[in-house]
């Protein structure tokens, strides 16, 4: 088949879903979580869905074609490292948005970061992140855990945000520990009063383990888990910007997708249960180039996707406004086109993961710009 | 007042006498700019430049050789060039000179200064700047510039390469400038055009701030201004290539920027002289005084300096015009007289120097005196890169332009305090692994006499640290006391 600019709301299980199932719950009664997987260096929408309705993909990188991919849709593949997501795809608990990213196409990693964590237009402006602001909006003080050492901006704008990144060197003991907060005690020293604190009370959870995505995405889900603890973590994943060898099935861009998957297979299975009120998205600052380059890799592009699991979903569905690869179609004759501000994805998880109004988030969060309300097409209300 | 001694310095050490005038050693030490301390040959913007350039050479012919059939061959040669061309062993070198430099410097008001400005004009994580040219940037563009004007110091980082490669002035082309209008019209898709990275970061992070209320336009204006800026492009060099102004690369008419016009019909200026006009007009601004001025009185007194220490520091300035020894002394002066008052959290760096410095470590930053031959570092000089990494304050990789931001909340999420508690603890095993006896110097006396040096109020600190029952558990508790953490 061939794609066109239209719109597929395609999904395996799409029809299985009835709205009268719906039972009235007491938002508060349920501890929801909301975990973002930043990807750095830009992750290439193309390597991770591809397109396979359209022929001109081969075309443009006839040597980062895949082999074995899953299939998604009739229009839509899925890499075959990110199997997790695909047993979830065909439980009902994945989602793919594609041709979206954020209101920005310059092709800059540093400003592109910048504005995918703090969700603004002029990068470097805002001091603050869109999820840091959405947990202020929903009065969540103390539920943000970075799996990160230094706070990302993303989480920024609330207190008391919590982190855990282990180090590989063994704590004083615990007396010790105690006789440094009572001098913080003495000296009215109330910051690090607090943070000596959260390190004396730091559950089991929190002690040992190590930095590597498998530790840390186990640990967090064990972490999400606690009734009164964090319901927002954050990932990091670098090493996306392939300009070269960027490989297919294997390489570079696949064990970065691979990193995704175990993050996302660690958490349904360590969440359990309460895997099924959780969101998982990722977040890059850009795709990649639509044709392969000189070295087998790609460049800088714009239009990418957003990978999503959980059981906050809708439904299993490809959601895009899809712009098609002709030449005349792409950004610049090169870049797949975003059709889709990808900050109203965000806006719309934060509601549903906050029991906030999406006008909430929208005018407390992104200054009550345009962005699309895409709740009610996304994600369970 | 001996905490002036860390709050504008690193402390004394238990060798160290007190000063008798705190104030007059550290105006002092601002009379001329002391030479390094490392004793082997340095390397300089060149010799990392050719580095560099030998790097991307080869890497291009390794991208071409194996790109396609084999990724994993690939990767395996480009380890090798690495090592061969120094990317992995110039970042931990150049730490290590620099904290060689920090505990042995006689001009530690001096360091510290150079730090911070190392830290105002960030580069930040890009193309391994870390490795090749954050040290020679610090030393052949920041350092010499502390005995100059504020406004030369500006015209020697915009116009250095490390800062053009890092802010991508590179492909700030003037649309309508010769090399623009070639390349637009040639049938290339991929269009030339302004590059508002450098631009923006000049306004907005190195001189005037956002406070003087400069516009999108401003900006646009500002990046026509510093087009022709760039690396000289040859099949030698690459994009490893000197700096200098390409006039083909200019775009060319007037520019308006605050106002005021430069290169009017009236006034005509050469597209080299532009840059330089702009920059003396930001640096005059009143915007810029006051920001530097707050940014000083922030790193060395309080995270919320007032406008009265503020003042003091702009007044320094106008009437030197903007002469840098001058504006230290005046920093170091308004931090004694506040001293008293306010406390400043250290950001872990500054902190690990400090306690390096009085506790007498000496091998946590690596060996003395070591050079590059051609291959990786060993566990020893590689220490010191990641005993800052995992501080969350590698000096030379901040993540973003504006580098390391010098406010508490930054630095007191759980995982970064816990990293202070762990390297406290750590300390002593890298002296011990060098040297047994080294450990014998902590006794009780060791404790008084540096505490006696380095606190306002010696007793109370001597008391908590004599809580501990080890060597190592002092260590701990001296190190992340209150008064250690602020000062």
């Amino acid at each position: 088949m061939n794609c066109t600019r239209r719109s597929f709301i395609q999904g395996s299980l799409a029809t299985l879903f009835i709205g009268g199932l719906n039972l009235p719950l007491l938002a508060s009664s349920i501890k929801k979580n909301l975990i973002i997987i930043s990807l750095r260096g830009g992750m290439d929408g193309l390597t991770a869905v591809p397109v396979i309705g359209d022929p001109k993909l081969k075309k443009y990188r006839s040597e980062l074609l895949l082999d074995k991919r899953l299939k998604l849709t009739s229009d839509f593949g899925l890499h075959p490292k990110l199997s997790t997501l695909h047993n979830l795809w065909n439980l009902g608990k994945a989602s793919i948005v594609h041709a979206t990213n954020i209101p920005y196409n310059q092709r800059s990693h540093f400003d592109g970061q910048n504005l995918m964590e703090s969700g603004g237009i002029t990068p470097y402006h805002e001091k603050t992140g869109w999820l840091g602001r959405g947990l202020k909006t929903a009065n969540l003080d103390g539920s943000g855990l970075a799996l990160t050492l230094p706070m990302p901006l993303l989480l920024r704008g609330i207190k008391q945000n919590n982190n855990f990144y282990p180090s590989h060197k063994s704590m004083p003991r615990r007396e010790i520990v105690k006789i440094l907060k009572s001098a913080y005690e003495g000296a009215s020293e109330e910051q690090l009063l607090n943070v000596i604190d959260v390190i004396l009370n730091r559950p089991i959870t929190m002690q040992g383990g190590n930095q590597s995505l498998d530790s840390l995405s186990k640990r967090a889900s064990k972490i999400l888990l606690d009734p009164l603890g964090p319901r927002v973590a954050v990932f990091d994943i670098e090493g996306f910007d392939t300009h070269a060898a960027q490989g297919t099935d294997e390489g570079e861009h696949a064990n970065n997708l691979q990193d995704i998957d175990l993050i996302i297979k660690n958490l349904y299975e360590g969440l359990g249960a309460e895997f099924d009120n959780t969101l998982i998205l990722t977040l890059t600052e850009f795709g990649r180039t639509v044709e392969q380059n000189g070295g087998y890799g790609t460049d800088h592009g714009y239009g990418t996707a957003i990978l999503m699991a959980g059981g906050l979903l809708k439904k299993s569905q490809v959601y895009s406004d899809w712009p098609g690869l002709k030449k005349n179609q792409l950004f610049e004759n090169r870049d797949l086109l975003s059709t889709l501000d990808s900050r109203g994805v965000y806006a719309s998880a934060m509601a549903s993961v906050f029991d906030l109004e999406f006008d909430q988030i929208k005018n407390n969060v992104f200054w009550g710009e345009s962005i699309p309300n895409l709740s009610e097409d996304l994600f369970k209300v | 007042m001996n905490s002036y001694f860390r709050k504008v310095g690193f402390g004394l050490s238990h060798r160290d006498t007190i000063p008798d005038d705190p104030l007059e050693w550290a105006t002092n030490q601002f009379n001329n700019n002391p030479t390094l301390s490392w004793s082997e040959k340095l390397p300089t913007v060149e010799n990392q430049r050719e580095r560099f350039r030998e790097f991307i050479f080869q890497d291009d012919i390794l991208r071409k050789k194996f790109g396609k059939k084999s990724r994993l061959e690939y990767e395996k040669e480009k380890n090798k060039l690495r090592t061969k061309t120094g990317e992995k062993f110039f970042h931990s070198y150049e730490l290590s000179i620099r904290h060689h430099n920090a505990l042995n410097s006689g001009s530690p008001t001096f360091e510290r200064m150079w730090h911070f400005w190392g830290n105002h004009f960030s580069l930040s994580e890009k193309d391994f700047l870390s490795s090749w040219h954050y040290g020679p940037y610090m030393r052949e563009v920041i350092r010499p510039s502390m005995s100059q004007t504020f406004e030369e110091m500006v015209v020697n980082v915009s116009t250095s390469w490390a800062m053009i490669h890092h802010l991508d002035n590179d492909q700030n082309i003037g649309p309508n400038s010769q090399e623009g209008r070639k390349r637009n019209s040639d049938g290339n898709n991929r269009r030339v055009g302004l590059n508002e990275n450098h631009a923006r970061e000049l306004l907005e992070l190195h001189t005037i701030s956002p406070s003087a209320g400069y516009t999108q336009q401003d900006v646009i204006e500002m990046a026509k201004v510093l087009t022709g800026w760039s690396k000289k492009w040859s099949k030698k060099n690459l994009w490893a290539g000197p700096i200098g102004f390409l006039p083909e690369k200019h775009e060319m008419g007037q520019k308006k920027i605050l106002g005021k016009i430069y290169n009017s019909k009236e006034n005509k200026m050469t597209g080299n002289k532009q840059l330089f006009a702009v920059i003396k007009d930001l640096c005059n601004h009143k915007s810029c005084k006051e920001f530097i001025a707050m940014k000083l009185c922030q790193h060395f007194i309080t995270d919320e300096p007032n406008e009265e220490m503020i003042n003091v520091i702009v007044r320094a300035w106008e009437k030197s015009d903007g002469f840098l020894p001058d504006i230290h002394k005046a920093t170091m002066k308004i931090a004694f007289e506040y001293g008293n008052q306010y406390k400043k959290f250290l950001m872990p760096e500054t902190w690990l120097i400090q306690n390096a410095k009085i506790l007498n470590f000496k091998h946590y930053s690596g060996p003395d005196k070591f050079i590059f031959r051609g291959m990786r570092p060993g566990k020893r000089e590689k220490r010191i890169e990641w005993i800052l990494e995992d501080l969350g304050h590698s000096p030379f990789r901040a993540s973003q332009p504006n580098g390391f931001i010098d406010r508490e909340d930054e630095w007191t999420s759980p995982e970064l305090i816990i990293r202070r508690l762990v390297y406290a603890k750590q300390f002593l095993t890298y002296e011990k692994n060098i040297k047994k006896e080294n450990a014998s110097i902590y006794d009780n006396n060791f404790f008084e006499n540096i505490i006696y040096k380095n606190f306002d109020n010696p007793r109370k600190t001597l008391e908590l640290v004599n809580k501990a029952n080890s060597t190592q558990n002092k260590f701990v508790i001296f190190a992340n006391s209150p008064e250690m953490l602020k000062v």
